[in-house]
């Protein structure tokens, strides 16, 4: 069933990263097991006489490009970053990472909300990779961020979500917010959990790139999402602490009345 | 007669390398360095320049300039 991104009509919930695979070729096949419509990109420098075939590949794929700021340290590296992505990939996307600490490459809380409104006031559409923490969030999102990026556990660690109940709180405190869960995410069972959630979306690029096969996990990835989503539409039963009989007891025969 | 006049030639950085070019402008500055600006940003001392100005913005000596590309990213 379709959904929107920001002000973008899609069908797949499923925002795939596109470093790390063992080739281009992996990464090319990987994208259409996906099913993917929304592809993460960066920008680095330019080595002279170097081609494009990277973005050659992803241009072909018919994917919209989400370019991230990945590196920066600084609302000025930033604004720059965001800027520069923008005339090359010709959107006013931005995946706002801002690095606070390089060992978790854990967001830094206390420039992102700044940076955003920057990012917002130079007319960008913000993605924000930030943590589960609810206020933050909310102070994104106040800064004019429709789209919020928590995290399940910290990036490339494949740990899934280590506070379900963050992720739970933050749809339940944001409603009109979209919720993409990005960086953690190990397998496609912490994916369609993500979901079941009431996640909008996930995003995951390591989990896939660094499997054994990339093109199939792409595929179980995919699956994982829509049918986390399908779980979370059609109301996941309430738990119980005790066991609820499932065959009728009506009509039992009587030699298991005694 | 006079000799024709020598090019005026500059010291600058390009992604955080020194380069001695041929003073210009910045599209033709980069381009002579071998890149290829079809799908590039580049800043000017720390300063996006626009597509439509790289053919109309002075190179100066002791400028830094920065050319990115797209590439992989998570």
């Amino acid at each position: 069933m379709g959904w929107k991104l920001a002000d973008v009509e899609l069908d797949s919930r499923f925002l795939l990263g596109t470093a790390g695979y063992p080739s281009p070729q992996v990464l090319r096949r990987a994208v259409e097991a996906s099913g993917a419509q929304v592809l993460t990109v960066s920008l680095r420098r330019q080595m002279a006489g170097g081609g494009n075939a990277f973005y050659d590949m992803v241009r072909e794929s018919g994917c919209r490009v989400l370019p991230n700021t990945a590196g920066c340290h600084s609302r000025k590296e930033v604004l720059l970053t965001a800027r520069m992505a923008r005339e090359v990939f010709a959107t006013n996307w931005i995946k706002l990472e801002l690095i606070g600490d390089d060992y978790n490459l854990q967001p830094d809380p206390m420039q992102l909300v700044d940076a955003a409104r920057d990012l917002v006031e130079d007319g960008f559409e913000v993605f924000p990779y930030t943590t589960d923490d609810l206020v933050l969030a909310t102070r994104l999102y106040d800064a004019g961020c429709r789209v919020i990026m928590p995290w399940a556990s910290p990036i490339g660690s494949g740990q899934g979500i280590l506070n379900p109940f963050a992720l739970r709180t933050l749809r339940a405190r944001l409603p009109d917010a979209t919720l993409i869960v990005d960086a953690g995410i190990g397998s496609p069972a912490d994916a369609a959990t993500a979901m079941q959630l009431g996640m909008d979306g996930c995003l995951i690029n390591s989990a896939v790139s660094q499997a054994a096969d990339p093109v199939g996990m792409a595929r179980a990835f995919g699956l994982a999402i829509e049918a986390g989503r399908l779980a979370y539409e059609s109301g996941i039963m309430a738990r119980h602490d005790s066991a609820v009989a499932s065959t009728p007891v009506v009509g039992t025969p009587f030699w298991h009345a005694s | 007669m006079s000799a024709p006049a020598r090019p005026h030639r500059i010291d600058v950085i390009v992604n955080g390398q020194s380069a001695r070019v041929e003073a210009g402008s910045l599209g033709t500055v980069l381009r002579m360095l071998g890149h290829d600006l079809t799908h590039a940003a580049v800043a000017l001392n720390e300063e996006v320049v626009f597509r439509r100005d790289l053919e109309t913005t002075t190179v100066a000596a002791g400028d830094r300039i920065e050319v990115l590309s797209p590439m992989s990213g998570g």
